[in-house]
């Protein structure tokens, strides 16, 4: 294995943002599901136990409470330097937008039943597909997250700067915060799951460890891909 | 504790504003009575999130046909109480005589509350970093005194009961309004307005025509709010979805690859 | 960012779950309250002084401070409006005057250094005491208004020896409102002059169905207790009010009140073309004219007077009055009303007395007459008003009639034609029969008190009387109500020149028009004392200052002068201490006198209140209680229960009568003013006409300078926030009221939409407004366009803004910088023959200020 020639799969940069965006988006995630939700208070306790068990207040009311302020710290922290770390990326992505892979190699709704034809066959009847860089299923997974993060990040900011804004904006932000919150989880338990899918081990493995996939992988199993690079 | 309710009587009232000042005064005394500040200083503090009701005028008509309506805003202590429902510390609670009200001592001033009344109650104090609202006198209420403001009407314009008794007299005044005058008189808040509400536990009586004009929404929501509400009842059942789906996809995967594996097919999902 | 400590909410009850979705509740702890905190704790009774109308309060006491009040509820009428809510607002007003004061910089600068009481006492006996020995007594004044040592503070100044004491009253009632009401009903006679006080009469607002409110806010304008609260109570059985007014206000009614817009100051044309279509239409109650009227009185058309009158005996409540008998046509023969069977309303004869052919009316007749050309065609020409409206206003009040008014209104001098207005509307309550009955008008009744103290009249000539014989000007004025007629003889010196004055609570700078000839007179003086609690504009120009406490810090009378229906008695009770050095206006009194008095003097007439106290004055008082039937005697409660807040209330009384007229009866046509008519006409005075009992059109003094307004001009008319009260700091610097005043622009001038918006004006604009005559006197304001306004009107709220001496506002830490009083820059002008002033009689420009 360790002679087989390699393809890059992804550059050290997309790696960082990825992986550091993870972490952010975890905690995001996590310090937000308590104000979305009382279902979640459980989070917002274990935050505030130990807070108020320094400050001697052990009313439990007073625990949640605090454990929500902290949280809202962490939210804010968390988003800006999320925020921050978007920039690079952007500016990135933005220089070979043209051949990013997320696009459409073809468009129209035969294409999409076509690429969703190919995703049957690799993941239910675990047959050969005609697979590109991502399936159709990653493609637009990538386009709702990052639609979602748009939002989410634009409601974000509304609400930082609520202040400035009428109450009648406000609620817009919070429903859009709260609704592309709800499609970005859905979309990223999916996502994560075939992340971390065994079948998906390579790009696993690409996209967390070396950046590269073995050239006989890729000609086996994303063979549209493949193609394209013999082309260049 | 039985339930109350408060009724404003729109045609009584003279707009004489003794409720919304001694509301004020009444919420000093709350502050003089938990050592916060002394009698002098608390009037002479402006402190105007202490002002939960107040008045919103509106010009109408053009003249000389026009005329001027005082909206009173207030807290309606609605009965699905919105407010109640988004706030994340649980910081507003409903007490047993019916009145919504937020608890200090735990409001983190995110205004959650702000964002969900349809009623544009909830005033923050950015001096304290909290949201202040009417309490309904609740303090008074269990104490068998009357709420502040309806004390001091001068009119019984403000009056105040157990619900039935309350909706009786404001329907009683309704009627009589609709025969001496020829318009047609309603009580706003008395049947539920809509789910996202409830009744309201403050109602009004006035001329069915000026609703608007009193700023008294017949379909009182935000629906952003509401629809941030069906996300994350929606977003629930999506999350199970997603994990039952991916659960019995890995299952099947693996009962799959054993089986082509086992039928000398090889694996496909090779394990490097 | 400041936290408020933990608040823990009161034990007791727990937190439930009501409607809508679970969630997870937290539960509320308690803080322990005590009974000393609700219901049983100090209660004392007040009479409210944030504005003047003295409602009965109840103040919570604790620890020595007041922290809340409420309405004294133990009388039918209770009620307290959001002014008098906010009286520890005034009272721990952190910018009250603190200790005596004297002037250091010049007059007007409001520029003071502190002072003992000693000190100031001192000075001001000194002063006294130094033109007593020249024998000038009469060149000092005493100007009470919201004075703090009733029953002893008159009488020190009638035992100094000056008999000036100029109340306040021409800048408010006096005297077109009194004669406005007297002059056809009669009343107690003062120099000649029958009075009636604003507290005579109410309108039945709980049992009327229909009434025209002018010049009057029954919401948003004074006596809460008990016009308010009547008011309130007729709202809420369904009593409809057409407001007829330059402004819409809020308070008289928003949804339900039918706004009729009307040009400033032409009121009594409005009411002489109503007059005109009950006299059209036969609205007007034949029999209560003839019952009760002396609409039947023939009277001599070339001269207006009676044609023949005697003086006849009649019993009147067990006593034997002397009436005049009158003349009147009854079966086609002339005799005396007292023997005719069948007396005519209508009329024109000829009749000859004593030899001498005469031809007369009846004086309906002659009012009929008088009115023909009041059409609503001339009336719309003169109002602004629609023709039908007024037709339709005529038809109501026929409709409804006798559960009808016209509301006599308030305040009342504001135009030349103010005493007019009063009269019209008087006249009117009559014909429709709406005088005296339920649903109409009807008088009030009071109680008296036995009075504390007389000392001897002074036969040194006060300055009114010299005015009453002298000048045909002033021949309707009240001889106690005079400060601004009191400048006028301070500016010329005649009859004599006034050399001191001292003010006790009366701001005759703020709250009289024409401030800048005041202030002029002012500076004449060789000293000015002023004592009052709060600044006011007048106190920037006093040269010592002696702080009063506020009526909460100190004990008063037993009061009896209240605006109910129904005669009430309650009393004004101590509830804390006077705070910094302020002193009980009592002993500020007393000290003076004491100073000033020889001493056998003093001991006579003050030596027992001053061992005493003021229980001395309640047991007088209480000891004698006259005005009311036996079973209300019956009723009066123990003194002592008096003084611990019982407020003791008897009971209403419809009654159709006269109060005094010469012929005993209503006289709709009124023989005070035919004779004054003549009278004036005799001695040449060219506004005789303003006396004469018929009803005629006199103008306001604008319309007689100008038949229409420019585009920039406007009439300055001006109403009572219901959170403000006259010019004082009490509600003007209150914290507690400053959300409210600015969240309704208390402090704003309001114009016309369209004619702002057509001088490029919008709302929140900055305007300077001057007085036409006046131009150099700018003052600032903001401007709000409004919809609910007349063109041709400017209005403010009284007494809310800082007008163009705002020198005051300084030393105000609330009170807005700018604002318009049209008093500071408004004409010197007297209204004729009442001396009132004329202020809103003006006209004032206004542009965009850069």
């Amino acid at each position: 294995m360790s002679n087989t020639k390699k393809v890059l799969a992804y550059s050290s940069l997309e790696m960082w943002f990825h992986k550091h965006m993870i972490h952010f988006v975890a905690f995001l995630s996590f310090s937000g599901l308590p104000i979305l939700s009382d279902k979640f208070n459980f989070i917002a306790f274990a935050i505030g136990y130990p807070i108020n068990y320094f400050t001697g207040d052990m009313n439990s009311e007073h625990i949640l409470a605090s454990g929500i302020s902290f949280l809202r710290v962490i939210h804010w922290a968390s988003a800006f330097a999320l925020t921050g770390i978007m920039v690079p990326f952007i500016l990135s992505m933005s220089r070979k937008i043209l051949t990013l892979s997320i696009w459409p190699d073809r468009w129209g709704a035969v294409a999409i039943v076509d690429g969703v034809v190919e995703m049957k066959k690799n993941y239910i009847d675990l047959k050969h597909a005609e697979f590109g860089k991502m399936n159709t299923g990653q493609k637009a997974s990538a386009w709702v997250i990052v639609f979602s993060m748009v939002i989410i990040v634009v409601s974000g900011y509304m609400l930082v700067f609520r202040s400035a804004l009428t109450h009648d904006f406000i609620s817009i932000a919070r429903g859009a915060h709260a609704i592309s919150y709800v499609i970005l989880m859905i979309t990223l338990m999916i996502h994560i799951y075939f992340a971390t899918h065994p079948a998906n081990k390579a790009a696993y493995t690409a996209m967390f460890k070396t950046g590269e996939m073995d050239e006989d992988y890729v000609k086996e199993h994303h063979p549209l891909w493949y193609r394209k690079l013999q082309e260049v | 504790m039985r339930e109350q309710i408060k009724c404003y009587d729109s045609q009584a009232c003279i707009r004489c504003f003794a409720c919304m000042i001694n509301c004020s005064v009444e919420n000093r005394l709350r502050l003089q009575r938990e050592g916060v500040m002394n009698v002098e200083k608390s009037v002479q503090s402006q402190m105007p999130h202490l002002n939960y009701l107040s008045p919103r005028r509106v010009e109408i008509g053009v003249y000389p046909n026009a005329k001027q309506v005082t909206a009173f805003h207030h807290c309606n202590h609605c009965e699905n109480s919105p407010c109640q429902q988004i706030c994340p510390t649980g910081a507003i609670s409903t007490r047993a005589g019916g009145e919504v009200v937020i608890n200090p001592d735990v409001c983190i001033g995110c205004q959650s509350c702000g964002d969900a009344c349809p009623f544009d109650v909830p005033k923050y104090s950015a001096d304290n970093g909290k949201a202040y609202k009417c309490m309904g006198c609740y303090d008074r209420v269990e104490n068998g005194l009357k709420q502040s403001c309806v004390e001091a009407c001068p009119t019984t314009a403000m009056f105040s009961g157990y619900a039935n008794e309350v909706i009786d007299e404001a329907r009683k005044r309704a009627a009589l309004y609709t025969e001496k005058t020829g318009k047609k008189y309603v009580v706003y808040g008395a049947d539920k307005l809509n789910e996202y509400v409830g009744k309201l536990k403050w109602i009004t009586i006035v001329e069915e025509d000026e609703l608007e004009a009193y700023q008294l929404d017949t379909k009182p929501t935000r629906t952003a709010i509401q629809w941030r509400d069906y996300a994350k009842t929606g977003g629930g059942v999506l999350a199970v979805a997603a994990i039952v789906g991916t659960t019995a996809h890995f299952i099947y995967w693996l009962d799959k690859r054993k089986k082509k594996i086992a039928a000398g097919e090889g694996d496909f999902h090779e394990q490097h | 960012m400041s936290k408020t400590s933990r608040r823990d909410f009161l034990k007791g009850t727990v937190a439930t779950v009501l409607g809508g979705k679970i969630i997870t509740q937290t539960k509320a702890e308690a803080q322990t309250v005590t009974a000393a905190d609700f219901g049983v704790e100090k209660k004392v009774p007040l009479l409210c002084r944030m504005c003047a109308q003295f409602c009965p309060m109840l103040a919570t006491v604790r620890d020595g401070k007041i922290v809340r009040i409420e309405a004294n509820m133990g009388t039918p009428y209770g009620g307290i409006c959001g002014r008098g809510r906010s009286a520890m607002g005034a009272l721990y007003d952190p910018d009250r005057i603190k200790t005596p004061l004297i002037r250091v910089g010049e007059r007007g600068e409001g520029k003071f250094r502190q002072a003992s009481w000693d000190e100031v006492l001192d000075l001001v006996a000194g002063k006294m005491k130094s033109i007593a020995a020249e024998g000038d007594q009469k060149s000092v004044a005493f100007l009470p208004r919201f004075n703090s040592a009733d029953g002893i503070d008159n009488n020190f100044f009638t035992l100094y020896g000056t008999p000036n004491i100029p109340g306040y009253g021409d800048v408010c009632f006096a005297n077109a409102l009194t004669i406005g009401l007297s002059a056809v009903v009669g009343g107690k006679l003062a120099s000649g002059i029958p009075e009636q006080s604003t507290g005579a009469i109410s309108s039945d607002y709980e049992n009327a169905k229909f009434g025209i409110l002018m010049q009057r806010n029954p919401g948003g304008g004074l006596v809460c207790h008990a016009w308010g609260t009547m008011f309130g109570k007729g709202k809420k059985n369904g009593l409809q009010v057409a407001v007829v007014d330059p402004r819409k206000p809020s308070e008289a009614g928003e949804s339900d009140a039918q706004w009729v817009p009307i040009r400033p100051g032409t009121d009594s044309a409005f009411l002489l073309g109503l007059m005109h279509q009950i006299f059209k239409n036969r609205f007007f109650d034949v029999d209560y004219l003839l019952k009760h009227t002396n609409s039947d009185m023939l009277i001599n058309v070339e001269t207006g007077l009676p044609v023949q009158t005697r003086k006849i005996e009649k019993e009147s409540k067990g006593k034997k009055v002397e009436i005049l008998d009158y003349l009147v046509s009854s079966d086609g023969a002339f005799v005396f009303k007292s023997e005719a069977k069948n007396p005519s309303l209508f009329g024109k004869f000829d009749v000859e007395i004593d030899g001498a052919k005469l031809t007369c009316k009846t004086a309906l007749e002659m009012m009929q007459d008088e009115v023909k050309t009041c059409t609503p065609e001339w009336t719309s020409e003169q109002t602004s008003i629609p023709e039908d409206t007024i037709v339709k206003l005529a038809h109501k009040l026929n409709a409804t009639k006798p559960a009808c008014f016209i509301d006599r209104g308030y305040r009342s001098e504001r135009y030349a034609s103010s005493m007019r207005e009063k009269l019209l509307v008087t006249q009117i309550n009559v014909l429709l029969g709406a005088f005296g009955v339920k649903g109409g008008v009807f008088y009030n009744r009071s109680i008296k008190t036995e009075k504390y103290l007389s000392v001897p009249k002074l036969t040194e000539m006060p300055i009114p009387k010299w005015y009453l014989k002298n000048d045909p000007s002033s021949a309707f004025m009240s001889d106690h109500y005079y400060r601004r007629t009191w400048i006028k003889t301070v500016l010329s010196e005649k009859p004599y020149k006034q050399r001191m004055a001292i003010f006790s609570g009366q701001n005759i700078v703020g709250g009289s028009a024409g401030a800048g000839e005041i202030i002029k007179g002012l500076k004449k003086l060789e000293m000015i004392v002023a004592i009052s609690p709060f600044l006011n504009e007048t106190i920037m120009y006093a040269d010592v200052v002696l702080p009063d406490c506020t009526f909460m810090e100190r004990d008063e009378p037993l009061t009896t002068s209240f605006k109910t229906p129904i005669p009430t008695l309650a009393v004004n009770r101590k509830a804390v201490e006077p705070m910094y050095d302020s002193k009980d206006g009592y002993w500020i009194i007393l000290q003076l006198a004491q100073r000033v008095l020889a001493p056998e003097i003093f001991e006579q007439y003050f030596g027992e209140f001053q061992r005493e106290g003021i229980m001395a004055m309640w047991k007088k008082q209480y000891s004698k209680l006259s005005g009311i039937n036996d079973a209300e005697m019956a009723t009066i409660p123990p003194l002592d229960s008096i003084l611990n807040g019982r407020v003791w209330a008897g009971e209403k009384h419809y009654g159709i009568s006269a109060k005094g007229t010469p012929t005993g009866k209503i006289e709709l046509y009124s023989t005070f003013l035919a004779q004054k008519f003549v009278d004036l006409k005799a001695l040449n005075y060219d506004r005789a006409a303003y006396a004469s009992p018929l009803p005629i059109f006199n103008k306001p003094y604008w319309l007689e300078k100008k038949s229409a307004l420019g585009n920039s001009e406007f009439i300055p008319i001006t109403g009572f926030h219901p959170l403000g009260s006259f010019t004082g700091q009490q509600t003007k610097n209150n914290t507690l009221l400053k959300t409210i005043q600015n969240s309704t622009n208390a402090d704003a001038v309001f114009i016309n939409k369209k004619k702002g918006a057509a001088l490029g004006l919008k709302s929140d604009d900055i305007v300077e407004i001057v007085n036409i005559e006046k131009p150099d006197l700018i003052t600032k304001a903001r401007v709000v366009l409004s919809e609910v306004i007349h063109p041709d009107a400017l209005f403010s709220y009284y007494g809310m803004g800082a007008g163009y001496y705002r020198n005051m506002t300084n030393g105000l830490r609330n009170a807005s910088k700018i604002g318009f009083n049209p008093n500071h820059i408004s004409n010197f002008t007297f209204n004729p023959l009442t001396t009132g002033h004329s202020c809103q009689d003006f006209i004032v420009s206004i542009r965009k200020s850069v």
